[in-house]
């Protein structure tokens, strides 16, 4: 028997579109804040040592989806069960301690990600080597370059063991040499992992890396299967 | 995986995580110091300027005993810093950590701990130099220090649930820590911090302060640090209704908000 590793049942998500608790609103009689709907009820489950492409337009509900699984987001209806631990790979370049060195982000960093602190100072040498930035993480963060907060934060992200790898939009990062090589550390990651859930619009980079496909539109399953017919009917309608 | 997003189980499982928000909340006041000389010796330092400045002037101006007066002031400034921060400062404690909220799946309550933990160390900072003051007008007692101890454990609880309830309305209500903040501006007014509660007794006034939560929260610490003695049933009764009813509010309002908040980040 297979085990599922994420099961997801009649979710959807509704983003509302307004910063306020509907007090307001509810004196005057204009009813429930508006909202966004993200995902309609969308179901599917992911066995074990699958690799499951997301693709579909803008706007689609692609992140949305992912922020579910990672246990961001709440589900406003149906249910999304995860087993095992969670690495999500998303917006690398945010939330940075300005004023704090590069050594001192990347302890945040991990401890944010869950990692034990004797566990981070194991990892701090590895983690400092794969992102090469050298003497500059003694400086305050602040004095970085964009490619330079990539390289912190993916370099921290991936120095993990997990079963479950969600991956948004990941690759790109930083210049040549630090793209061909966070490449590398991905595929390691999901030679590992268990479980790959990604999302993109590199159409060849999907084929490279999943073997199932989800595609979705307007927050609903359009296709999902195998990626070597999927891609191919996405690609004759999408583009 | 750390599934978050059932509220009472996150406020203990975050709480847990005291590596996490003590280490962001240390390096929240190192940051705040930062390309400064002093680095955070600066909350010792400011305060201490203010507490001799002020702390004279006023006893001149009121034409009140220089001995009792100023570390009364001083302790009372102190402590009202921190009751206002724990409104204002922690308003931004979500806000101010969005980033880390959308990408990390700990339980968010880690960023108000971590909000009030940083304002517990200026506190204590701030804290050392009334203990001086006091020191200096040859009040302090042992015992005094003892007894401040249970009254700073509730203001301490009284803090936490003004942080919860601030953090999580301000990202649905952005006017919240304005509004929070010229309130407690009028409030320092009528509270007895500048001016002793007998004040406002000889004057037929009592009602101003014995309807003042803030006065008891103050007296709790404030009282046996000056006197030596626990402060009074009617204060600690007083503090403790307070605490007791805003908790009776903050939990079911904070837990409510709890699912939805990353939406209005």
């Amino acid at each position: 028997m297979t085990i599922q590793a994420i099961r997801v049942e009649g979710l959807s998500v509704d983003y509302p579109l307004e910063n306020s608790l509907g007090i307001a609103r509810t004196v005057l009689g204009k009813g429930a804040v508006p909202t966004n709907n993200a995902l309609d009820e969308i179901s599917f489950t992911v066995n074990d040592g699958e690799r499951v492409g997301i693709i579909g337009p803008n706007g689609a509900g692609k992140s949305t989806l992912l922020r579910v699984l990672a246990g961001i987001l709440p589900p406003t209806a149906g249910q999304a069960r995860v087993l095992g631990t969670v690495a999500p790979l998303f917006e690398f370049a945010t939330g940075f301690e300005m004023e704090l060195s590069g050594y001192e982000n990347i302890r945040i960093r991990s401890l944010l990600q869950g990692i034990a602190w004797d566990r981070i100072k194991e990892q701090m040498p590895e983690i400092a080597a794969f992102s090469e930035l050298g003497d500059a993480l003694y400086q305050p963060v602040r004095t970085y370059s964009s490619g330079m907060f990539i390289r912190l934060a993916f370099s921290t992200a991936t120095a993990i063991d997990p079963d479950i790898l969600l991956i948004d939009e990941a690759f790109g990062a930083g210049d040549q040499h630090f793209s061909v090589k966070s490449a590398k550390r991905m595929r390691e990651l999901m030679d590992k992992g268990r479980v790959l859930v990604f999302t993109s619009h590199n159409m060849d980079l999907v084929r490279s890396l999943c073997d199932r496909i989800i595609w979705i539109n307007k927050g609903r399953i359009v296709e999902d299967g195998p990626a070597d017919s999927v891609i191919p009917l996405y690609l004759s309608t999408e583009v | 995986m750390r599934q978050s997003g059932v509220f009472h189980r996150d406020i203990l499982n975050g709480f847990q995580l005291w590596r996490v928000w003590g280490y962001l909340a240390i390096n929240d006041l190192r940051g705040k110091f930062a390309r400064s000389t002093l680095g955070a010796a600066w909350i010792i330092v400011s305060f201490a300027i203010w507490a001799g400045g002020v702390g004279f002037i006023y006893a001149r101006l009121f034409q009140l005993d220089t001995r009792t007066f100023v570390p009364f002031l001083t302790v009372g400034f102190a402590l009202w810093g921190f009751v206002t921060s724990s409104f204002v400062e922690s308003s931004m404690s979500f806000l101010g950590s969005a980033g880390y909220v959308k990408q990390f799946n700990l339980p968010k309550q880690i960023y108000v701990y971590r909000s009030v933990l940083a304002q517990t160390i200026t506190l204590s900072m701030s804290l050392l130099v009334c203990l001086a003051v006091i020191a200096i007008f040859g009040s302090l007692t042992f015992s005094g220090i003892l007894f401040a101890i249970p009254g700073l454990l509730l203001l301490l609880a009284a803090a936490m649930l003004h942080s919860f309830f601030s953090a999580y309305i301000t990202p649905y209500l952005r006017d919240f820590p304005h509004a929070i903040g010229s309130f407690m501006n009028v409030i320092f007014f009528v509270t007895p911090i500048i001016f002793p509660a007998q004040m406002l007794e000889e004057r037929g006034l009592g009602m101003v302060y014995r309807f003042n939560p803030f006065y008891y929260l103050l007296e709790l610490v404030r009282q046996p640090l000056l006197t030596g003695s626990m402060a009074g049933m009617d204060v600690w009764g007083g503090a403790l209704l307070y605490v007791v009813l805003l908790c009776i509010v903050v939990w079911p309002f904070c837990k409510r908000l709890d699912s939805r908040l990353v939406y209005a980040l």
